[in-house]
């Protein structure tokens, strides 16, 4: 069977932020959406809490481009025995997290030169 | 997670997308119960849950839709560009369709169904051939009789007849009426622009909308100005509603009040017509001290008979036999007939009218199913080309009601292009009746809506049917027939 040709990462540059945290709260390993969430909430110090509609919303943009995956349904040991619906991130999308890593450090790079800019 | 709020957020959740609802409302729930759970020790910790939600669904909601309808489009605009000629033909009949129905059916409403343009026809009567002599030959009779009557609400005279009206630029021949004070009261009719007749001394005019429009091109600033009718002149105290041409398509209906008194005028036999109109509230005594409303000399329009209007309290036919009777104590020479309600004066007027819109309301019934049968077969060709898709579709797991909502949804674009082109063609249609027929209304809304939703309707039910029946064969035979 012949393989897909690989699909090129900066395709899906530049990420929203929301999707780039989505993508990031993955990397870290399978979690459902409240724990995912979470993560965002955490990692962004409270400045990006989104809400549960634009966060399936992105979700369902992500699993279209084959960026993450659905892992299944189990219960979250820490909150409660609910069935809940688990997504992990692909290694397409593992690629596209790096690139937009890599983008946005290019950028920063780029940004502490300019003069007012430079870090302490 | 208390009930009530599962059950508000099953009713919020009911703006997105049925499809991203079943994929994800479950998961929202969940995600929304944690939130719950996480500030219920917060005071309005779940209001602040709800606030930060609706918004967020509501967001989510337009999102989605807007990312369905643009598949919709393309995979549309791909299907129609594959099939020009079917999607022409489809947009081309339901377009003629509504264009046809339209027009029919505005003309069948304007005569048949539409109720008079006046506040309560029912209660006005009207006599005609009220005889002027007995105003002439003993006006204060007449005055007092209307005076001591219970039954009027109010009443009015008018007498037709036909003008020169002399524009900026042009004249034109204009049907007139003079009327008293009373008329436009009568008909509970308010006027577009200006007043209607006031008591100020003078001879005054009120245009009508269809002549204020032709011949002074809708100028407001005609109120106030003077006019010629067959050389009178005429101050412009206002400009009536559209649709309002009492009696017989009348465009300006002229009033004179004079300084004299009734009784003057008739001792020095200046009038060679008079008549009292009065108005009285059953309740209220008439004042004791009325006196004429309206005194109009008209020496070059003599004229024999006048036509009353009254507008009673309860019945109208019991108003007409004191009226008669009246009539006959004071002037048994006179005989006063045809006092019938106005809506009964109409519908005769229109008997012959209404049996063409009889005619051509059965033509639109006709002509209207014939359109749907014809989008049924359309509709059945459209879900036909699309067999094999929905056959795979069925076969991978997809939902009955999920994809006759696909067909239906996908096939509105059509639908609504036609009902587009079809109201651009009915409008243009519709003015050219209108200029044809008084009273029929170009763009009538209630007509047009009630057209264009039925046929919508016929067509996205006629594209369920066409699916459906598609869907419920077995997948295998439906692939198979490819």
């Amino acid at each position: 069977m012949a393989r897909a040709p690989a699909r090129d990462p900066a395709e899906q540059l530049p990420l929203s932020p929301l999707h780039f945290h989505i993508l990031i709260a993955l990397v870290e390993g399978e979690r459902h959406g409240y724990a995912i969430k979470k993560s965002i909430a955490d990692s962004s110090a409270g400045m990006l809490e989104p809400g549960a509609g634009s966060l399936y919303h992105a979700i369902k943009g992500l699993l279209a481009g084959s960026l993450i995956e659905e892992a299944g349904e189990r219960p979250d040991p820490h909150l409660d025995d609910e069935r809940r619906r688990y997504y992990r991130i692909t290694r397409y999308g593992q690629q596209v997290a790096r690139a937009e890593a890599g983008r946005l450090a290019a950028l920063l790079r780029r940004t502490r030169r300019l003069p007012g800019f430079a870090s302490d | 997670m208390p009930r009530v709020h599962a059950f508000l957020l099953r009713i919020a959740c009911l703006v997105l997308p049925a499809s991203f609802r079943q994929d994800y409302q479950r998961e929202i729930m969940l995600v929304f119960r944690e939130e719950l759970s996480s500030r219920s020790g917060a005071s309005g910790g779940a209001i602040r849950v709800w606030l930060s939600l609706l918004p967020d669904l509501i967001e989510t909601a337009i999102r989605e839709h807007a990312g369905l309808f643009k598949s919709d489009l393309l995979l549309w605009l791909r299907f129609v560009g594959r099939r020009k000629a079917f999607a022409a033909g489809l947009i081309g009949n339901f377009a003629v369709s509504i264009a046809l129905a339209s027009a029919m059916f505005s003309v069948t409403y304007a005569l048949l169904l539409r109720s008079l343009p006046y506040h309560d026809p029912d209660r006005i009567v009207r006599l005609e051939n009220f005889p002027a002599v007995l105003a002439q030959s003993n006006p204060g009779v007449v005055r007092d009789w209307l005076k001591t009557q219970k039954v009027f609400e109010d009443l009015a005279y008018y007498s037709p007849w036909g003008g020169n009206l002399e524009g900026e630029d042009r004249t034109v021949r204009v049907k007139a009426a003079s009327v008293s004070g009373s008329f436009f009261g009568v008909f509970g009719q308010s006027v577009l622009l200006g007043s209607d007749f006031d008591e100020s001394s003078g001879a005054f005019a009120v245009l009508g909308e269809q002549v204020w429009q032709d011949v002074f091109g809708g100028d407001p600033t005609v109120v106030g100005r003077t006019i010629r009718v067959n050389g009178e002149q005429l101050r412009v105290n206002g400009v009536m509603r559209p649709g309002f041409r009492f009696p017989e398509s009348t465009q300006v209906w002229t009033y004179t009040r004079g300084d004299e008194t009734l009784s003057r005028l008739f001792e020095e036999q200046q009038a060679v017509f008079t008549f009292v109109a009065a108005r009285r509230e059953s309740s209220v005594a008439p004042p004791v001290d009325s006196g004429p409303e309206i005194s109009y000399p008209l020496a070059e329009r003599p004229p024999g008979f006048l036509s009353l209007l009254v507008r009673v309290h309860g019945n109208p036919l019991d108003a007409v036999r004191p009226i008669q009777q009246a009539i006959r104590d004071e002037a048994p020479q006179a005989t006063v007939f045809d006092a019938r309600p106005m809506t009964e004066y109409v519908a005769e007027s229109l008997t012959s009218h209404r049996l063409y819109a009889l005619i051509l309301g059965t033509f639109a019934i006709l002509s209207t199913a014939t359109s749907i049968a014809g989008l049924m077969s359309v509709a059945l060709f459209y879900v036909s080309s699309r067999r094999q898709e929905l056959g795979i579709r069925l076969a991978l797991g997809a939902s009955m009601f999920r994809l006759t909502s696909l067909v239906a949804r996908q096939g509105m674009p059509l639908l609504f292009a036609g009902v587009l082109v079809g109201e651009v063609l009915a409008c243009a249609g519709g003015r050219g009746i209108a200029a044809l027929l008084a009273g029929v209304q170009p763009l009538d809304p209630a007509v047009h809506l009630a057209v264009s939703t039925a046929l919508l309707l016929s067509g996205i039910l006629a594209m369920l049917i066409c699916s459906l029946k598609v869907i419920r064969l077995d997948p295998n035979v439906t692939l198979r027939a490819q």
